[in-house]
């Protein structure tokens, strides 16, 4: 493409040949990532839970029974839920030695080694005194569980006509989810083992590289001097994973994304990033392959797991917040980087890091203006997650307006869950599946800037941009991230949603595609430190624009989104509140 | 010295992230807006830090059960 003067508008046509399949990034990225989606679906959709259709289909009848029998969510209701929840692909053989060999550093506390070793006798310490927990929690599940039959015998003896009855009864199963909850961590935790992470980690790392390293080989550039430099990148983004899982940080929720963008930053801005690491410090390969993973995630098919008022609040809301910011950020605080202004307004009212990033690739901004985008998002999560369920307690709101007030406009999903649970499951299930309904939002977004950049930014003002020309100039990894969208979400749709569970959610994107995911992403952000002058980064923060431009459409969020909850769940849909 | 200089800048920035993660996280979780939601992500083992709806188990238990709930609602009396 040629430039004028400018460096922000593009003249000319930009051209493209076939050569551009097999030398150019984007197209590299498409083929890696179809690559890991292809090998997933090999591994999982055979690996569905012996008898699976037949106990989803026991499940079913259970809760299309209990339902028209019982005017609440019965025992055996959520015995059913609880019955399908455990159909999962991951638990197979395979999906354990996978996880296995590509887990993280293990979660810490004061003794960073835990991180990757514990000793048999260490584990079974731990083991011990988790296996005493559980089974306290168990006897307290199986208490309640009686307390709760008990009660809806009664409701039932009465032929649930007898109001404070059937209440009763919904209390005493309230208190046995719970009950089976906490039973069900602890459980968990009791599954202590002892491990060796380094090994699996030295493998990891061999195999992320000859992954990424063939890409780079093909593409004219030495492979060599790749994988030499990737052994650093890959160590520092370790580094990054083990300070996201110390346990004190988890709860703040700050996770691998800052602390890789912090240790590369530490690190090219002091004795400076070692030349010979430069060839793998490769942001775009590196998230661009993993948005062509994050596409798979990205499921049509969810956005109605809430009913109406779920598509109202993820999907009206957001858009809407997301424009006006942006305009506002264009006209009246006049940020002097529009794809900063898009990134921000992106990652503010849809859903933090992972929208950031798809918005910055769509838009090509520079990986300054990501980092900016980036850390604004993860500081306002953690605030808002301590701070928003404490306001909802504090004021009394409802849980169901509390939980979609919350999921629409905290970032991470985590943070979301967190901040959900600690009010109570009710608030957890809603905001959850309304900030997964959001989540799904990034595909459009992704696909809408980039076409706006295309078609209307990246020319000059007048200039007529024939459907060709936007061809050439689009970011073409968003054909494989929408491609991945659509094919995912069409396999969902025809296998149904409870088979879909099984060996889509917890098979080929929670056994696989999610994993590569996530580490392609860490060690983008490490890359995107070690290639940042913190001078460049300060400069883009001068006057406290982005920090403005956050906050006023943070606040514009806040308002926005309680007021539809309200209106969705409380005065247009009420029944479906009561259901929850 | 050059150098030097930079190589105490690196060791001192590690440093302050020691003091961050075992001094002033730990004690600003004391604080007793923190203090609730701090113990109930340590119990409860939820990946506050996780980015996307996938990375989290209890959002796909939560989609799982709202997917249930509207598909098959107990019927009011």
């Amino acid at each position: 493409m040629a430039t004028n003067q400018s460096s922000d508008i593009v003249l000319d046509q930009a051209k493209g040949s076939l050569s551009d399949l097999w030398n150019k990034e984007d197209y590299w990225s498409i083929w890696l990532g179809f690559i890991l989606l292809i090998i997933g679906i090999i591994i999982y959709f055979p690996l569905g839970p012996e008898n699976m259709h037949e106990k989803i289909k026991e499940a079913n009848a259970t809760l299309a029974k209990e339902a028209k029998s019982t005017p609440f969510k019965s025992i055996a209701w959520y015995e059913a839920t609880d019955s399908k929840k455990k159909l999962k692909a991951t638990n197979s053989d395979i999906g354990n030695t996978i996880k296995n060999f590509t887990n993280k550093p293990h979660k810490w506390s004061n003794n960073p080694v835990e991180a990757f070793f514990m000793s048999s006798k260490a584990a079974e310490a731990k083991k011990v005194q988790a296996e005493k927990k559980y089974q306290e929690a168990l006897i307290k599940e199986k208490e309640a569980l009686e307390v709760a039959t008990t009660a809806e015998n009664i409701a039932k003896l009465s032929r649930f006509n007898d109001s404070s009855l059937n209440a009763a009864a919904v209390e005493t199963i309230d208190k046995w989810q719970k009950a089976h909850l906490a039973a069900s961590k602890a459980k968990s935790k009791a599954k202590v083992k002892a491990y060796n992470q380094i090994p699996y980690l030295f493998g990891l790392m061999i195999i992320i590289a000859l992954f990424f390293g063939i890409g780079r080989q093909v593409m004219n550039k030495d492979m060599r001097k790749f994988l030499l430099g990737f052994v650093f990148v890959f160590i520092i983004a370790v580094l990054a994973y083990t300070a996201a899982s110390n346990s004190t940080m988890k709860h703040y929720g700050i996770g691998y994304a800052a602390w890789a963008i912090l240790f590369g930053l530490i690190i090219s801005n002091t004795v400076g990033t070692p030349k010979w690491v430069m060839p793998a410090v490769q942001v775009e390969y590196y998230i661009k392959t993993g948005l062509v993973l994050l596409g798979a995630e990205i499921l049509f098919g969810k956005i109605l797991s809430i009913g109406i008022p779920g598509i109202f609040v993820a999907w009206v809301v957001t858009p809407i917040v997301l424009v006006t910011t942006y305009i506002f950020g264009q006209k009246v605080i006049k940020m002097p980087s529009k794809t900063l202004n898009i990134t921000i307004s992106a990652d503010m009212s849809v859903c933090g890091v992972s929208a950031a990033i798809a918005t910055a690739a769509a838009c090509r901004a520079k990986k300054e203006e990501l980092t900016l985008a980036v850390g604004l998002s993860l500081v306002f999560t953690s605030i808002m997650m301590i701070i928003m369920p404490a306001l909802i307690k504090a004021v009394g709101m409802p849980h169901v307006l509390g939980g979609a007030w919350m999921g629409g406009t905290i970032d991470a999903t985590g943070a979301v869950a967190a901040a959900g649970a600690f009010l109570s499951d009710k608030a957890l299930y809603v905001a959850a599946t309304v900030k997964m309904i959001q989540n799904v939002m990034i595909g459009v977004i992704a696909f809408g800037v980039a076409v706006y950049w295309c078609a209307k930014v990246d020319c000059i003002p007048g200039q007529k941009v024939s459907a060709m020309e936007i061809w050439y100039r689009f970011p073409k990894f968003v054909i494989g991230f929408i491609a991945a969208s659509i094919v995912f979400s069409l396999i969902y749709g025809y296998m149904g949603k409870d088979v879909s569970y099984a060996i889509i959610d917890h098979g080929v994107i929670g056994g696989l595609s999610k994993i590569g995911r996530g580490w392609f992403f860490c060690l983008a952000f490490t890359s995107i430190g070690l290639a940042t002058n913190f001078r460049e980064l300060s400069h883009h923060f001068k006057g406290g624009k982005p920090l403005i431009l956050y906050l006023f459409g943070q606040t514009l969020n806040l308002i926005l989104t309680l007021v539809m909850a309200y209106v969705m769940f409380y005065l247009v849909f009420p029944e479906i509140t009561a259901a929850i | 010295m050059l150098l030097l200089k930079k190589w105490v800048y690196l060791f001192s920035c590690f440093f302050l992230i020691w003091v961050f993660i075992f001094i002033i996280a730990p004690y600003m979780e004391m604080l007793p807006m923190v203090k609730p939601i701090a113990e109930f992500i340590e119990n409860s083992g939820i990946d506050a830090g996780a980015l996307y709806y996938t990375e989290v188990e209890e959002a796909s238990v939560a989609e799982l059960n709202m997917y249930n709930t509207v598909n098959y609602t107990p019927q009011k009396r």
